[in-house]
């Protein structure tokens, strides 16, 4: 099963738990697509809600450590972002745990592999087909109607 | 500002060792514009450095050393060598000159990419103690085994060369086709031996195993049964014999004549044949292969397989002419007539010897060598027969086990001496006791009897050694009297030795030796008496072995093309023995499997027919047999490595390199665990001689007290090399006057180009992605992109020919924008913790070749960690999601905008504010470097526990000769401007003071402390206020580690420093502070500008709400006011440090990113997360 | 699709004198020179409707001050509507607020398969009938309140006031779990397609409860349900109210009796309730009819009324920012302790324009929702 999942990664200890993984030779499907950024502070729930609406199955906000931003002070920002997203999710039926935030130590590869592997099984799992795939990723097409602009 | 910098390429510093200290004081030096030769022992830097990478790696560690690595190893005023060592050192201060010995790698640094698939392929196995603990790797590995290491290229771990290699006199690379073996690779194994010789079959049945006499495994058990495993790969490689040539064939004209198909012969065709000429063969017997075919009995080497092995030769083109003797049916001068330019005698040695005694003229009695060529040839049989046979050489227990499988019902051997002094080989000897043959020892026959012409019995005596010495060391012999007794004997097979037939040949002049009548050669060039005849095999040596035989058939062949090509006959042909692997055997790991036993047919099946004795290998049992090997030479040279390099980065014949650098000053960091090393041993004398240093280890330095030391080091080191200059006159009006603030306005860039051309190179890593990664489908998918005019993939983009080569197609396409599918990450100028050395590379070359000259935008997409690698059980998911990423990339660069940059030039001044006594020693040695200081000082400064500091007056001027100026402490202060080019704006009353300054030091107690704070402890308040804030913990130590982490991995430059506080270190700690402190200070202002970086925000005051959400996440922004009352946020673009936390509060999206937009990430998510098939519509 | 002749019938714009009233009562142009509904028509004519569009039609905010002035009704808005939607059709870069969280929420609404969970607000007491063919239209309140919940806005508390009020009065009423934004703001910014999968979208929902009457708090839902959607969907025969025009009858006649609440109060006409739906006086009756309050109006009321200052998530900036500054001045200068308004939007944007007050000196008057005024005002009081 193909389960599109995007990762926001941070530049620092995020990236570097991905590049860790594979030098270390570990594996995860190739549906999980990376997006990095300067620091996971950066994105906010406009983004996230940007990422299901193209389709996203799963999203993952991958950053540093509370208090070990790089720049100091990024990580505590992204949580707040984070709950808003899960409740406008809910709100919207889109099961919140669909975007995970995963805050772990620098070089952590198979944290990294363990976390998307349960994200990806856990979507899988959703009893509801129907939200499998995520919401498609183009809004459903209607007839035209008269022009009035 | 920039004369500076040259004024200082010129000075140069050699570092010698590769502790934190040394890469930290190298860098340090390379910022303050000091040209550095950087040598380590190691093969990485940091390697064996006792604060390892290998420990505990998410700690500062880990995340500080990479980046620090990373920005030593690629600054351009840096010169790295690795595997270097010193032998010694002339000159004196100011002018050194250092010899250099640099340790082969094997592997070329800038070509390797580290992609691995050498490591995956290579046979040999090998054990190194890493962390305490054996581990077992690939001979070819990385430098820190499983870590990441800079330089990241492979290293190979080379041992000489392995005794059975040096043993063979063929020079087959022994170890080489066993671990081929261990690795099931019977064909490349096969192939490996036929580089060095042919007839594999052959060898590996009756060659006398010279490899396994001096195979290192005989001292653990017994010898790796090394021609069992040589007859098992030519016997089971699937593809066959396939020779290979070295020339076209033909390519050679000159014809040359061998007479003899031995092996001698045979090999010498084959190599010149090689070699590209058609040499023909001339046999006088009907059959090919000398002794081969006559000599060596059926049930040793079986008809089939002689015929396979000579037909492998006819095939490679070797004309051989059988049935025609060389002096009888041709003549030699005839030959030369017909344009044979060329001879190469191996007839052989055919002649039997005489035993000279009575009867031997009777019938019955045969010479061994008619005997064998009937037995071979044809069926004879001696059924309920008395064989003996006279001799005790190989053709003797072959002409004995022969009549055993002919039906003889006894078969006895007549030997005159003991049975240790029996020339044949013990285990053909062995095998013939066991099929029933009888050896008479110490016995030689005295007459052959027999009745009617015809032999039945045989009188012989026993004997006993004389003391007479006879040349070649023998004891003589003589009878014993009444010992005499008789043998029953229907045949008798005479096999006492055989002598060449040279005179059958007819050359006149030919040089034959008298008593053996062996042809006379050159020991080395195997050259006759006469010009281009050349001899090699029996005929030479009188009877002797096949592998000896094929040796002199390859050495006359070289010498016999020298000849043609009329070059020197024995340059580089020295007989000295290269270095032989030397192994502990106590050491090594040793897989406890017992030699493999050689299966044999049984018994009665051998009596009964001439099939042959032994069956070969099992598949099973050679794979073991192999794996019993010791790898004595490491490296086994199986050559797969090179086999799978697309870049050809190995070079296995890389070799030890001497050479000379000059350098002014030498710093030297033995490592602790290097103590015993020649350079701190003698620490004492050297510290003596001016202008070397030996930074003394200390095994419990900490991470930030190496960096600190390197810093502090480093400075010192400055100061001896520079001139004590002072700034340029002009400079110090400015700093008397004061007021202006110097800036260079930037030229606009042109923010936006319409016509968009978009280039998409996908690199291949040297086959590590492509090998992965379907670069047609991903090629075919991307050309539906708008605005991309052209893909092509590149071979390896880290190197300078990759960036040319994008370069000439930037030209011819003339595109503007590139997108890189590699292993590059990122465009920011940045060092993150996962940036590899390739990247920097990759970065610097495209700097160099599209960036700088061509102000072409380049957008980078990993498709290597991020794809390829981590995708390679799914190609065909790896090349959909390739596809997605690199056309997210193309999204990306559509929308980047060339970044205006604001590039500042620095003011080369510092003001300090307050920090007894470390503001004063950091004042004091800033100033020795020839920067203007002003030093705000709260008054008198007095120190007790510091000797080193002193009391200074209130009244200025006190420190002038130093060029500090004493600035009484204000009553407040406004710090304006931008990094490098700050103003002080000191408040005295009514009056005040401004005083430029590039960077500025506080010690923030003193700040912050009554009487007159100039910063409310909140940190809020102005400029400084606003920058010191984003420090949590005021002067923390780890506070300034990260400072320092920032500084080296975004090059972070607030040029705001904090003077660390005193606490309670010792003396010599606080100095090593204070001079890592002037040198921070000093790299920042040597920097030739301050420019933003390319992820600094734009603030749009426009579309400003002015609700300060953005200013409450960073500090660096400003809240100012408009003329109507509205505020609106400010940013200098020069301090951010570009995290993007403002853009994500920010509610009207007024900042922006030139780099990593909104739109950008978002049309990256889109194009991420496009169906394939959508995509070429996008 | 874009047919400039259609356009200007519709909208009268043959009609226009260039007298440049519209341009002297716009809020935006009064704070951006730049801004000029007139000069924009005439720079779209003169292009015949070809070309990029002047960005500034982004700034626009819809709130119809200049059809309201203009002697001949030139539905200038109509027209911004309809450029905006060629411009955004001819791929235009549209500067959207908050990280476009809004729109987004939008389109990811208008997806058929989208089964909503947006009724957790719903407290215990408020009684939903569930067969009833009157729906109330809830709108994206409960939305907004997490989108700004750093802004502290409790729009969703004015749907629960509304929603008790219908309980009072005894009015059966459905609430529809998977109902859709109404569209308006994809409207506005020339979103076309968002919005008729909206629309259509929410039809489907209405045809499957059979619902036959929409009661809703919101202006913009209501004014988008009743005169939007007709043209836009085949035979609608839906019967849309405002809340306001079903409680003001009741409590003249007598059957509906609020609470006391002894508060200063002045009200601010939402653009789309007022200049768009006429509806002035209800609103007011409902305020004065509650004990004790005092009702104070602005210097600018009813037709006149200043807009919250806000454009449908798009393109806000300082220039919006002003407007909504002089509005919260003008509700400062009477004196009120509240701000009254019967839109969320109009809550969102006053409210968003007080935030950052140390910046520039904003009047930080409480903003209420009516419905959540007039619910209070029937609670429980304590005897003070």
């Amino acid at each position: 099963m193909y389960t599109e999942l995007l990762v926001f990664a941070c530049n620092w200890d995020g990236w570097s738990c991905i590049e860790t993984a594979t030098n270390l030779g570990l594996s995860y499907p190739a549906s999980v697509k990376v997006v990095r950024v300067s620091c996971i502070s950066r994105i906010n729930v406009g983004l996230i809600l940007k990422a299901f609406e193209f389709g996203a199955a799963g999203v993952m906000l991958l950053g540093c450590e509370q208090g070990k931003c790089h720049f100091g002070v990024g990580s505590e920002y992204i949580t707040r972002e984070y709950e808003k997203a899960r409740r406008i999710l809910n709100m919207l039926g889109i099961w919140e745990g669909r975007l995970i935030l995963v805050q772990i130590p620098a070089f952590d590869g198979h944290e990294f592999v363990r976390q998307v592997t349960k994200l990806i099984t856990e979507i899988t799992q959703i009893p509801s087909p129907k939200y499998a795939r995520g919401i498609s990723p183009r809004p459903a097409q209607y007839s035209k109607v008269d022009s009035y602009l | 500002m920039g004369t500076r910098t040259d004024s200082r390429v010129s000075e140069s510093v050699a570092i010698i060792g590769s502790s934190i200290a040394a890469i930290q004081a190298a860098l340090t030096l390379a910022q303050m514009g000091v040209q550095v030769n950087l040598l380590t022992g190691t093969a990485a830097l940091g390697q064996g450095a006792n604060t390892s990478p290998l420990v505990n790696k998410c700690s500062l560690n880990q995340r500080f050393l990479w980046p620090l690595f990373l920005q030593a190893s690629s600054h351009p005023l840096i010169t790295l060598y690795t595997n270097a060592e010193i032998e010694s050192i002339q000159g004196t201060k100011g002018d050194f000159n250092i010899q250099v010995i640099k340790y082969p790698r094997y592997i070329h640094e800038d070509l390797c990419t580290g992609c691995g698939r050498c490591q995956v392929e290579c046979s040999a196995k090998v054990t190194s103690v890493l962390g305490g603990q054996k581990v077992t790797h690939a001979a070819i590995h990385t430098p820190l085994l499983e870590e990441r290491s800079v330089p990241s290229a492979y290293v190979i771990d080379k041992n000489g060369f392995a005794p059975c290699h040096v043993a063979c006199p063929l020079g087959i690379n022994v170890q080489g086709f066993i671990s081929l073996l261990s690795n099931g690779k019977i064909d490349r194994a096969l192939a490996l031996i036929n580089e060095a010789a042919p007839l594999s079959g052959i060898l590996g049945r009756v060659c006398t195993h010279p490899c396994e006499d001096n195979c290192n495994r005989g001292k653990v058990d017994s010898a790796v049964s090394i021609r069992a495993l040589h007859r098992y790969a030519a016997d089971n490689a699937s593809r066959g014999i396939k020779y290979s040539r070295r020339y076209p064939v033909g390519s050679r004209k000159e014809k040359i004549a061998i007479v003899g198909s031995g092996p001698a012969g045979l090999t010498a065709a084959w190599e010149l044949t090689r070699l590209g000429y058609s040499p023909t063969i001339f046999e006088s017997h009907g059959v090919i292969g000398g002794m081969l075919a006559t000599g060596i009995p059926r049930f040793r080497l079986p008809r089939e397989i002689r015929e396979r092995e000579i037909e492998s030769l006819t095939e490679l083109g070797i004309d051989i002419r059988t049935g025609i003797t060389v002096g009888r049916d041709v003549t030699f001068s005839y030959l030369k007539e017909r344009g044979y330019r060329a001879f190469f005698l191996s007839i052989g040695a055919e002649l039997n010897n005489k035993i000279d005694i009575p009867g031997e003229e009777l019938d019955g009695v045969v010479d061994c060598m008619s005997l064998l060529l009937t037995l071979n040839l044809k069926v004879v049989t001696f059924a309920g027969q008395n064989v003996v046979a006279i001799g005790g050489g190989n053709a003797a227990i072959d002409a004995a086990r022969s009549a055993v499988r002919s039906g003889a019902r006894g078969v006895t051997i007549l030997y005159r001496r003991t049975q240790a002094e029996m020339p044949a080989n013990i285990e053909e000897v062995r095998e013939g006791i066991k099929e029933g043959i009888k050896i008479e020892y110490n016995t030689v026959p005295v007459e052959i009897m027999g009745d009617a012409g015809r032999v039945n019995r045989i009188r012989c005596q026993q004997t006993r050694p004389t003391e007479e010495i006879m040349e070649g060391g023998a004891h003589g012999l003589e009878p014993i009297p009444g010992t005499e007794f008789l043998i029953e004997a229907d045949h008798v097979v005479v096999a006492v030795g055989q002598i060449p037939n040279a005179s059958q040949l007819k050359i006149e002049n030919l040089a034959i030796s008298p008593g053996t009548s062996t042809i006379q050669v050159n020991p080395l060039t195997f050259e006759t008496s006469i010009p281009g005849v050349f001899a090699g095999g029996d005929c030479v040596t009188g009877p002797n072995n096949v592998v000896e035989a094929m040796a002199a058939g390859l050495k006359a062949s070289d010498s016999i093309n020298r000849y043609l090509l009329g070059q020197d006959m024995v340059a580089g042909r020295g007989l000295e023995p290269p270095k032989i692997a030397e192994i502990d055997i106590g050491a090594v790991e040793v897989l406890p499997y017992e030699r493999a036993r050689m299966p044999v047919i049984w018994l009665k099946k051998r009596i009964s027919s001439f099939e042959e004795t032994t069956t070969g290998l099992s598949a099973r049992a050679a794979q073991r047999e192999a794996q019993r090997c010791l790898n004595c030479a490491l490296c086994s040279q199986c050559m797969e490595c090179t086999r799978v390099c697309e870049m050809n980065a190995v070079f296995h014949d890389d070799s030890v390199k001497h050479f000379e650098i000059g350098s002014k000053v030498i710093l030297k960091f033995p490592s602790v665990d290097l103590k015993s090393d020649a350079s701190a041993a003698n620490h004492g004398k050297e510290d003596t001689v001016d202008g070397i240093h030996v930074v003394s280890p200390n095994g419990n330095d900490d991470l930030t007290r190496q960096v600190v030391k390197g810093m502090a080091v480093a400075f010192k080191t400055a100061i001896e090399i520079k001139p004590n200059e002072v700034e340029g006159i002009q400079e110090q009006e400015l700093l008397e006057t004061g007021i202006v603030l110097k800036h260079d306005h930037p030229i606009p860039e042109e923010t936006e180009d319409k016509c968009q051309r978009i280039g998409v190179f996908l690199c291949r890593c040297g086959g590590s992605i492509s090998s992965v990664i379907d670069f047609r489908t991903v090629a075919r998918k991307l050309s539906g992109l708008p605005g991309v005019i052209y893909i092509r993939e590149i071979a390896q983009a880290c190197t300078e020919a990759g960036a040319r080569e994008i370069e000439s197609q930037l030209a011819e396409w003339q595109l503007n924008r590139v997108v890189l599918a590699a292993c590059r990450c990122c465009n920011l100028d940045q060092v993150c913790y996962s940036c590899t050395d390739r990247r920097m590379m990759c970065q610097k070359y495209l700097n160099q070749y599209l960036i700088l000259p061509h102000k072409t935008i380049v957008e980078f997409v990993n498709i290597r960690e991020q794809c390829a690698w981590v995708h390679k059980d799914d190609p065909q998911g790896a090349t959909r999601k390739a596809v997605k990423i690199i056309s997210s990339g193309v999204s990306r660069i559509r929308l980047t905008t060339l970044a205006t940059h604001q590039n500042t030039s620095i003011l080369h001044s510092v003001i300090i504010i307050g920090g007894k006594p470390t503001g004063i020693n950091a004042a004091k040695a800033l100033a020795s470097q020839g920067y203007r200081v002003n030093y705000v000082s709260r008054g008198i400064v007095k120190q007790g526990n510091h000797e080193h500091s002193e009391v200074i007056p209130p009244t200025p001027g006190h420190l002038n000769e130093e060029e500090v100026t004493i600035v009484p402490w204000p009553d407040a202060m406004e710090l304006h401007g931008t990094p490098g080019n700050y103003e002080a704006v000191l408040k005295y009353g009514s009056l005040f003071k401004r005083v430029p300054a590039g960077a500025v030091l506080v010690d923030i107690q003193e700040l912050t402390k009554d009487p007159s704070p100039l910063v409310t402890t909140a940190y809020s308040g102005g400029l400084i206020g606003r920058i010191l804030s984003r420090r949590n913990n005021s002067d923390d130590i780890t506070d300034i580690a990260n400072d320092f982490l920032r500084e080296v991995t975004i090059k972070e430059a607030s040029g705001i420093f904090v003077l660390a506080h005193d606490g309670d270190k010792s003396l010599q700690e606080q100095v090593l502070h204070e001079l890592a402190l002037a040198a921070r200070v000093s790299t920042f202002l040597e920097k030739a500008s301050i420019s933003s970086r390319a992820t600094a925000v734009n603030i749009d005051s426009k579309l400003c709400r002015g609700c300060g959400d953005c200013a409450d996440v960073c500090p660096y922004i400003e809240m100012k006011g408009r003329e109507d009352g509205t505020a609106y946020a400010s940013v200098d673009k020069a301090l951010c440090i570009g995290c993007g936390a403002c853009i994500a509060r920010c509610p009207t999206g007024a900042i922006t990113q030139p780099i990593q937009s909104d739109k950008q990430i978002i049309s990256t998510v889109h194009s991420m997360l496009h169906t394939s098939k959508k995509l070429v519509e996008v | 699709m874009f047919d400039l002749q259609n356009i200007i019938t519709d909208t009268g714009i043959r009609l226009c004198l260039d007298c440049g009233k519209c341009t002297v009562v716009c809020p935006v142009a009064k704070y951006d020179v730049e801004f000029n509904p007139r000069l924009i028509v005439q720079g779209v004519l003169a292009q015949n409707g070809k070309g990029p569009m002047d960005e500034k039609i982004w700034s626009c905010i819809n709130c119809s001050m200049c059809v309201e002035r203009c002697n001949y009704n030139v539905k200038f808005t109509d027209f911004i509507r309809s450029v905006r939607c060629k411009a955004l059709a001819e791929g235009a870069e549209i500067q959207y607020s908050h990280g476009g969280t809004p729109q987004t929420i939008m389109h990811i609404m208008a997806h058929s398969d989208i089964r909503q969970n947006r009724l957790n607000w719903l407290p215990e007491d408020i009684e939903v009938h569930k067969q009833s063919d009157t729906a109330f239209f809830v709108g994206c309140a409960p939305y907004f309140d997490v989108i700004f919940s750093n802004l502290g806005v409790k729009t969703a508390e004015g749907t629960k006031g509304a929603l008790r009020l219908l309980n009072l009065v005894q009015i059966p009423f459905t609430l529809l779990p998977n109902e859709r934004c109404c569209g308006r703001d994809l409207l506005l910014m020339g979103d076309r397609d968002g919005f008729l999968s909206l629309a259509q979208a929410n039809m489907h929902e209405f045809r499957r409860k059979g619902i036959k009457k929409i009661i809703t708090n919101c202006p913009e839902c209501y004014y988008t349900l009743k005169v939007d959607y007709p043209k836009f969907l085949e035979n609608w025969d839906i019967d849309v109210l405002h809340l306001t025009e079903v409680i003001a009858p009741l409590i003249e006649n007598g059957q509906l009796k609020l609470g006391r609440l002894r508060q200063k109060v002045t009200y601010h006409d939402p653009c789309t309730l007022g200049r768009y739906s006429r509806i002035f006086d209800q609103p007011r009756r409902i305020l004065n009819s509650m004990e004790g309050l005092e009702m104070v109006e602005m210097a600018d009321n009813r037709e006149k009324a200043l807009c919250c200052g806000a454009s449908p998530w798009v393109n806000c900036s300082v220039i919006n920012r002003q407007i909504q500054k002089e509005r919260l001045g003008q509700a400062g200068a009477t004196g009120a302790d509240i701000l009254v308004t019967a839109c969320p939007k109009c809550q969102i944007h006053l409210i968003c324009a007080q935030k950052g007050s140390e910046n520039n000196d904003i009047c930080q008057i409480e903003i209420r929702d009516i419905f959540d005024l007039a619910a209070q005002s029937l609670l429980p009081q304590e005897v003070s």
